[in-house]
């Protein structure tokens, strides 16, 4: 199989990881540029490319830039019907397009938050936002274990495009902030993350699972 | 030939399938052993793993694997000793021939009552910090001898004082930077500054410098 393009998404790259898995799940192959985060990106052919500056960012062979990794990863889904990644159906489709955007915005968003408030990058550190990031969070992980109490997959009875962004996801947040309690409330979504993450195709991109004993807190510098 | 729900939903808890994390023969077994679906209010995660593999009705003669992990499910052993079903984790899952059943079982119940013993036998962990505690005396004229001294005269369960140096602040004052280990469900800090503060001829105030999970 031919590369369809240039993509720019670093193995280890969190906001990467759902645009990963999905070329490694359709077996899709991609020309992968030599790209050093922060350095790449403020070039001026990057951005004569990709204005924003940011990845996951993709090229296709004709010329076409698509940023977002949201975008393209269901343009990678669609490109490999036969995955199953993107559902036949239209219903089906707007409801991992639904799943996908929920978790990027309320799970993996509030994940990402967290971690940096509890490094100090957004100001002074505030208790009572660190808890309201923490409870939005909670909730929409709540939502989706809820969804998964009688559900193997997210849509349908199949892998989908929507298990690889929570999976993606829940990487994140249970290396930092789902602590032994916090994943002892939502054993749906832990099953399904041990499920998506030993897939075949996606056993090494995900590699030693890891779990956070205690949810990152913030440490006062002295 | 019937399967043992409650086991069945014991295990599906923190299971997506039987065996591994993909549909097998395991499932298949038990499956086709089960005549209805699973009543969900009762068994909530059995019923979510029923309507998958059923899902799977096209390939249950091709999907992978063996039988065996299922059969643990359907031997219809209801009586399996309490305490291996409650260990459902720790335990191998590996069914035997139906005519070695009670044997399996028997070591089985053996082996878990082995590692319960050994388990709790194991020495809890203390959770221990280790901690740098700066210490202002009042002026350059203070005995900076006699302040460690009353510094280390506060002897607590579980606080044990380590290596100690004088640091200068500034105008010919020293602080005095002491290293300590704790227990931390024995000793709180806060009662121990406090302590030391009650030394006043000496001590005008402790701040805690750095603390570490030991």
């Amino acid at each position: 199989m031919a590369s369809i393009g240039s993509l720019y998404a670093p193995l280890g790259h969190l906001r990467a990881r759902t645009v990963n898995s999905t070329v490694a799940y359709a077996g899709l192959k991609v020309d992968r540029p030599v790209y050093t985060h922060f350095q790449d990106n403020k070039k001026s052919d990057f951005l004569g490319n990709f204005p924003h500056g940011k990845i996951p960012a993709f090229r296709s062979n004709s010329g076409v830039s698509i940023v977002e990794g949201a975008a393209i990863a269901r343009y990678f889904a669609a490109l490999a019907p036969e995955s199953g990644l993107l559902p036949k159906s239209l219903e089906d489709q707007a409801l991992v397009d639904q799943w996908c955007h929920l978790i990027e915005t309320e799970v993996f968003d509030n994940t990402l938050l967290t971690w940096f408030i509890c490094q100090g990058k957004f100001g002074p550190y505030s208790k009572e936002t660190h808890d309201i990031v923490t409870t939005r969070e909670r909730r929409a992980i709540g939502t989706v274990n809820q969804h998964l109490e009688d559900k193997t997959y997210l849509v349908g009875d199949r892998i989908t495009l929507a298990d690889l962004t929570l999976a993606s996801a829940m990487n994140f947040a249970l290396a930092k902030t789902l602590d032994t309690e916090g994943r002892a409330k939502y054993p749906n979504v832990v099953k399904h993350f041990e499920m998506v993450s030993t897939e075949p195709s996606l056993k090494e991109l995900f590699g030693k699972i890891e779990y956070a004993e205690k949810a990152i807190e913030y440490q006062s510098p002295n | 030939m019937s399967a043992n729900l409650q086991k069945l939903e014991n295990h599906l808890a923190t299971r997506s399938y039987l065996e591994g994390y993909t549909p097998s023969q395991a499932d298949v077994h038990v499956f086709k052993a089960i005549s209805s679906a699973p009543d969900a209010s009762a068994y909530p995660h059995a019923s979510r793993w029923y309507t998958h593999i059923k899902s799977y009705a096209a390939e249950h003669g091709s999907l992978a694997g063996s039988s065996t992990a299922g059969e643990v499910f359907t031997d219809g052993s209801g009586n399996t000793p309490a305490v291996a079903a409650e260990d459902d984790d720790e335990v191998d899952l590996f069914g035997d021939d139906d005519d070695e059943d009670a044997e399996a079982e028997r070591v089985k119940a053996e082996r878990v009552a082995a590692y319960n013993l050994k388990k709790s036998a194991k020495p809890k962990t203390i959770a221990k910090s280790v901690v740098t505690l700066e210490v202002k005396p009042w002026d350059d004229t203070t005995n900076m001898a006699g302040l460690e001294k009353v510094v280390r005269s506060v002897e607590w369960d579980g606080l044990v004082w380590g290596s100690s140096k004088l640091v200068p602040v500034g105008y010919g004052i020293n602080k005095l930077q002491i290293t300590l280990v704790i227990e931390d469900e024995k000793i709180s800090l806060d009662e121990l500054q406090e302590k030391l503060e009650e030394f006043d001829e000496y001590i005008m105030s402790t701040d805690v410098a750095a603390m570490q999970k030991l």
